[in-house]
């Protein structure tokens, strides 16, 4: 399954609250099952709402993880999106394996330049105070 | 060491930016030291971003360097760079997050066409594909590598973005000349740059090269 709900799309339409609710659940339904299926949507969500965390200056004692020590599980999500690049690279040319890795970091970094412009326009057009609390909602979800 | 001999990978397309090389250093300057943005940092030296600002009191206090600044995402246009210098210039890069990343590979790529790096410094490097033959072939083209890993006392976003990037970690410990670490977030790259280990240098000392920064001239004999 690829449907996913994308942060920009689901504070657009500046929805009543519970619609927003709907969204949240939409989200976080989807994201349970991208996690398994298609890692590099959950990089882009996940690193896009830590950007809006970051971006937007939210304490981060403000947010406590039921983990406390998450960076293993966003280093392997990480490590999947990478995979994820990687595979049809070394499918296409074994011989080149450790080319295709830094080829696929490359273009694991430029989705997160993407992922980083893509904030910093939401939060100049969209505002923090709405941003946060689905940003809040998708990495709660992924890191839960 | 022994050199490399692994192929010359192609750069990863978003290294094939077109802009031309900057002007090559001065012949009088005493070694050149690049500095390599991360994620989000500024496109050239005096930007607001983490290294682009730090690079630039950095060039004043240190008239006597070189100092070039590149986004991590210039690699070609730092390999083009540390080629345009002359033979025997003493080259530092200092990477952070990405930048890091930039640094290590261009020092590997450097290797491989026989231009060694005198000091590299990685400070909380972030990137995938960190293998045994990457790390061993940047070890064998450098004099010196300082690894800074970041440990604070508590994470904030900048750790956590970090994170999502496959912070390198510990890994490039059994590689390095100095691994150290410092008790600062991701984002205090200038704080990093400064921790000094009991019985060693920090990594800006190791930069410098022990070449004492030129006393300011007394205000009397200022220029008007």
């Amino acid at each position: 399954m690829k449907a996913k709900m994308r942060i920009s799309t689901a504070i657009a339409a500046k929805p009543a609250p519970r619609m927003i609710a709907t969204i949240i659940a939409i989200t976080l339904v989807s994201l349970t099952t991208i996690a398994v299926s298609d890692p590099l949507s959950v990089y882009d969500e996940g690193l896009t709402a830590t950007l809006i965390m970051k971006e937007c200056k939210v304490d981060p004692s403000e947010f406590s993880l039921k983990d406390p020590s998450p960076e293993p599980k966003l280093r392997a999500i990480g490590d999947a999106a990478w995979r994820q690049l990687l595979a049809p690279l070394d499918e296409q040319d074994s011989a080149h394996h450790e080319e295709n890795g830094h080829k696929a970091d490359a273009e694991l970094k430029k989705r997160s330049v993407a992922d980083l412009a893509h904030v910093k326009e939401l939060v100049s057009t969209k505002g923090c105070d709405a941003l946060v609390p689905h940003a809040r909602a998708v990495l709660e979800s992924i890191l839960q | 060491m022994a050199k490399p001999t692994v192929q010359l990978p192609d750069w990863p397309d978003a290294w094939n930016s077109d802009s031309p090389a900057p002007e090559t250093a001065q012949a009088a300057k005493q070694g050149t030291v690049i500095f390599i943005g991360g994620l989000g940092d500024g496109d050239q030296i005096g930007d607001d971003g983490i290294v682009s600002a730090y690079a630039k009191p950095f060039s004043d206090q240190h008239p006597n360097l070189d100092v070039q600044y590149f986004p991590w995402d210039q690699g070609k246009q730092v390999q083009d760079y540390v080629k345009s210098l002359p033979p025997g210039t003493d080259v530092s890069l200092v990477g952070h997050s990405y930048g890091g990343d930039t640094a290590a590979q261009v020092t590997q790529s450097l290797g491989q066409q026989n231009i060694p790096v005198n000091t590299l410094v990685t400070v909380d490097p972030v990137g995938h594909f960190w293998g045994d033959g990457f790390m061993s072939n940047v070890a064998n083209n450098t004099d010196r590598w300082v690894n800074v890993q970041a440990d604070p006392p508590s994470s904030n976003w900048s750790d956590r973005v970090a994170f999502w990037g496959d912070r390198v970690g510990a890994d490039v410990k059994p590689y390095v000349d100095n691994f150290i670490v410092s008790p600062n977030n991701h984002e205090d790259f200038g704080s990093m740059m400064d921790t000094t280990p009991s019985g060693s240098q920090s990594p800006k000392d190791a930069v410098v090269g022990g070449i004492p920064a030129p006393q300011a001239a007394p205000e009397d004999e200022a220029l008007p």
